[in-house]
């Protein structure tokens, strides 16, 4: 296979976008039903990891089957982690034996079409408190400066930086769990007309 | 929001906005960041992404065009169906009169490198070959007599007034009405029960019986070994019935040899402490591809194609 050795930085991030992101909602929701013992944050790092993992790699188009190359890479972080570690509850650790072997059934709809990533996108940004929302808008749609916003929107270039970071760490959020408690955003909104309900999930 | 996706958004955003002048302090910074914990780069490149990614929904929402357009991606679609995939069997020759030293003929099946063949017998008893494996075939009038002669095999048994014996290496196994596989390896041979009971004889050790969810081992000199299997283990151990490898956290080197029994093209491990290393997972048998990238990722091994080899090696 004459494949150039790497791929500009750019491409890499749109080929991760295109092929792995969309499988995160599953490998998660495959993860927390087959490890429950797995606290979010081991989650959190094993796909992170992975991520890094996949990153690492010289030339991942030769990756035809992006879905069980994320999942056996997160099962190999996961195992690899378990083991490293000094003390694992002897459940976990059973847990993570049987991960393999639990089903995670990559079904037709297991991988987030670009409709549905771009729907949900939307939702996410709609729902963005209003600066965050104005100020990734003006970025990335129109392409404003971050100068130029300051300007419109009487802030300081770095408070606008703030939102517009603000705004993508929870998009980004947002579309590792497309199915998971619909999404951070609603959870937001309920907590703001109540401030003293208690989380429900 | 984790801390760590929190301050990659805000690299990510910094990194875009960043003039020419201030370029390379800003991804000396960046650089010493993402060092600094093998999860901060992950968190980085996935921000990225969705970042790049933003122009594109940006552009789709705002001209209402078909988010289709582009944005799906340009890799197969083929989805591994772990489990459940029914394999292709290749046709092959088989089945020709092969005298077995008693002027009985019997009938001699094989598999070939990569194959995974079926066969059902005259009595209703299914066999299943696993690769590069060959059995001869006599059912005769007071007894089933099977050879494993090479390879691996599964035996699904049909009851039948006749004991169904099989007969490898030095080793002998009776069975009425049982499922087991055999695998016959250079310096022993493995049995492993997944349904009833069956009897494994040994000339040292004479007659043990062995039930299902066991598994049996007899080394070169006739010593029998017994333990008992977890289902899921077993399940594991007969994945390649359905083209597929398993390993819960096998050195690499055990993997690698597994893999290569079904593969012309095979995998080497370049270096032996790599080889060491545990991996865990399914893979298609065949996909010596998939295989090697997932190794690469997750052991930091690189690859190394070539026509009839693939090489790996620490980084």
């Amino acid at each position: 296979m004459p494949e150039p050795q790497g791929l500009a930085d750019e491409h890499r991030y749109q080929w991760i976008l295109a092929n792995i992101l969309p499988y995160e909602t599953r490998v998660r929701r495959w993860l927390k039903h087959s490890a429950p013992s797995l606290a979010e944050e081991d989650v959190d790092d094993a796909i992170q990891e992975a991520y890094a993992r996949i990153w690492q790699m010289p030339d991942f188009r030769r990756i035809q089957d992006a879905s069980s190359y994320f999942k056996t890479t997160v099962l190999n972080v996961v195992y690899r982690q378990a083991h490293r570690a000094k003390i694992v509850p002897m459940e976990r650790m059973s847990e993570i034996e049987m991960l393999d072997a639990t089903r995670y059934d990559p079904g037709p709809e297991a991988r987030v079409s670009a409709r549905q990533q771009l729907e949900h996108v939307q939702k996410v940004i709609d729902a963005l408190p209003r600066r965050c929302r104005r100020a990734i808008t003006l970025r990335k749609i129109y392409g404003w400066s971050q100068k130029e916003i300051a300007a419109e929107m009487s802030l300081s270039e770095n408070t606008v930086e703030k939102h517009i970071a603000k705004g993508l760490g929870l998009i980004v959020q947002a579309m590792g769990r497309l199915d998971s408690e619909n999404d951070a955003t609603q959870r937001r909104r309920s907590g703001r007309k109540k401030k003293t309900h208690v989380e429900d999930r | 929001m984790s801390k760590i996706d929190e301050q990659a958004a805000q690299w990510v955003v910094r990194l875009a906005e960043v003039n020419s002048d201030q370029r390379d302090i800003v991804n000396a910074a960046l650089e010493q960041w993402l060092a600094h914990d093998v999860r901060h780069r992950g968190a980085f490149v996935r921000a990225q992404g969705v970042w790049h990614g933003l122009d594109r929904y940006a552009s789709l929402a705002g001209t209402g065009g078909h988010p289709e357009d582009g944005l799906e991606s340009r890799i197969s679609r083929r989805l591994m169906l772990l489990g459940g995939t029914a394999v292709a069997l290749a046709a092959t020759g088989g089945g020709f009169l092969f005298l077995d030293g008693r002027s009985a003929a019997s009938s001699l099946y094989r598999s070939n490198l990569g194959e995974v063949r079926e066969l059902r017998l005259a009595d209703g008893s299914q066999l299943v070959l696993n690769t590069e494996s060959s059995v001869a075939v006599h059912l005769g009038r007071k007894e089933r007599d099977i050879r494993l002669l090479q390879g691996e095999a599964i035996f699904c048994v049909a009851k039948h007034r006749n004991p169904f014996v099989v007969y490898t290496a030095d080793v002998i196994v009776r069975a009425i009405g049982t499922v087991f596989s055999i695998r016959r390896y250079a310096t022993h041979v493995a049995v492993l029960v997944t349904e009833g009971v069956v009897e494994v004889k040994s000339a040292k050790e004479g007659t043990w019986r062995v039930a299902a969810n066991q598994a049996a081992d007899v080394n070169s000199d006739g010593l029998i070994e017994t333990r008992t299997v977890q289902e899921v283990d077993a399940v594991r151990r007969l994945a390649w019935r359905s083209g597929m490898v398993s390993f819960a956290g096998e050195p690499l080197s055990v993997a690698v040899e597994e893999i290569n029994r079904h593969n012309r093209r095979r995998i080497i491990v370049d270096d032996a402490e790599l080889g060491t290393k545990p991996i865990v997972g399914s893979f298609r048998a065949s996909d010596t591809q998939t295989f090697a990238l997932v190794v690469a990722a997750a052991l930091d091994a690189t690859v190394e194609d070539g026509a009839e080899t693939v090489h790996l090696r620490s980084h």
